[in-house]
């Protein structure tokens, strides 16, 4: 299934497995998970979130090194 | 798979906190936030009844994070808090922070007072990095620390408090270790190096980065969550990496790193190199004959000239 995943204001399509978390949304974009939050509809959610084809998901990186 | 529920009240969660395997509702991890924070303050005593507190404040989430928590407790504690913002001279990056440092202050009632890179050493962050080979962190950090406790020091705190989070120390940690900066390392953990300087209290330091940015998030404070131009190329982002890598594969090792450092410290502290003198040229406590800050000072001014 393909999923969306926005980062800052680019946005991204990438193709997982069909009942894929977060998780493994951010291992195939090898983001690691310690250094963003990640919002699902709006609404901030943990990395065990099972997404769905077309899901659309946010990432905020919160590393912010200063 | 059922969606993932705060261990507390079975309300959806936003946050599995894998080293301990909960997982937290909104509420729920605000309010162990900020607990947690309570906490680690009595654990190491870092505030008495009745101090004034320095508060370096960037903008960023840990500072405005530390903040506002320390302005909840202030009335309970009779504290006195005074923010102290350092102006580097970032251009693109720090005038959105500082704003939002500001807007913040007023909204809380703290006093806020400014000190820039530019009055005190004569160049901004900007122009010492155009001068010298050497990375923006260096300076950054050196002249940072300087101003921060000669403002907090002028200003009669009793203490001085920064945003530094488990990550931050974490990192410190390592760098230090693998530079084999051995008076570095033990400096890190003391509060009270020298009469000389402020104590430096991290109310923080237990907090990983990822939970304070949720927090800040969830609790609507006003924080800038945009990265330093310089943050990319420097030793500390190796080791950062580095060390996500081994909390991904291993959840708890940054608290594994941080109760092993402590367990060192007092070890540490029979080191000679802990003491501090005061620099030759302006006095400011230093480990060597004369600070960091005025050579780095000087080696400015033969570029400059040059
Ligand atoms: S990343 Fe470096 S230059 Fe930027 S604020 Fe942090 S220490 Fe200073
Ligand atoms: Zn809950
Ligand atoms: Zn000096």
């Amino acid at each position: 299934m393909k999923v969306k995943v926005l980062v800052g204001r680019e946005e991204r399509e990438v193709e997982v497995k069909e009942g894929a978390s977060v998780a493994e949304v951010l291992e195939a974009l090898g983001i690691n998970r310690e250094e963003v939050i990640v919002k699902l509809g709006g609404t901030i959610v943990t990395e065990e979130e099972p997404l769905e084809e077309g899901s659309r998901i946010e990432l905020i990186r919160v590393i912010s090194g200063g | 798979m059922a969606d993932p529920e705060c261990s507390i009240c079975g309300r959806r969660a936003c946050y599995l906190r894998r080293y301990s395997g909960q997982r937290f509702c909104a509420e729920h991890f605000v309010e162990y936030f900020e607990a947690k924070v309570k906490r680690t303050m009595l654990r190491y005593r870092m505030l008495a009844r009745g101090e004034r507190i320095g508060v370096a404040v960037s903008g960023g989430k840990d500072s405005l994070t530390l903040l506002s928590i320390l302005s909840t407790l202030a009335p309970k504690l009779k504290l006195e808090l005074q923010a102290i913002l350092i102006d580097e001279g970032i251009a693109g990056y720090r005038a959105e922070t500082v704003e939002r440092a500001r807007r913040f202050c007023s909204e809380l009632g703290v006093p806020l007072l400014e000190l820039s890179f530019r009055e005190h050493t004569g160049l901004s962050l900007d122009e010492m990095v155009e001068l010298s080979r050497r990375n923006a962190c260096t300076f950054c950090g050196v002249f940072r620390r300087r101003l921060l406790n000669a403002a907090a020091r002028k200003l009669g705190c009793d203490k001085l408090a920064t945003g530094h989070n488990l990550d931050d120390e974490v990192q410190a940690i390592l760098m230090n270790y693998l530079r084999g900066d051995v008076e570095r390392l033990l400096r890190l953990g003391v509060s009270t190096v020298s009469k000389k300087l402020v104590p430096r209290i991290k109310p923080l330091m237990e907090m990983p980065e990822k939970e304070v940015a949720l927090y800040a998030l969830l609790s609507g404070i006003p924080a800038s969550f945009e990265e330093c131009p310089y943050a990319g190329d420097s030793f500390r982002t190796d080791v950062r990496d580095c060390i996500n890598r081994l909390e991904e594969k291993n959840p708890g090792i940054k608290f594994s790193i941080l109760r092993g450092y402590q367990k060192l410290l007092p070890f540490l502290e029979s080191h000679e190199a802990g003491a501090l003198r005061r620099c030759a040229t302006c006095g400011e406590p230093s480990s060597g004959e004369r600070c960091k800050a005025c050579l780095l000072i000087e080696e400015l001014s033969r570029s400059a000239s040059r």
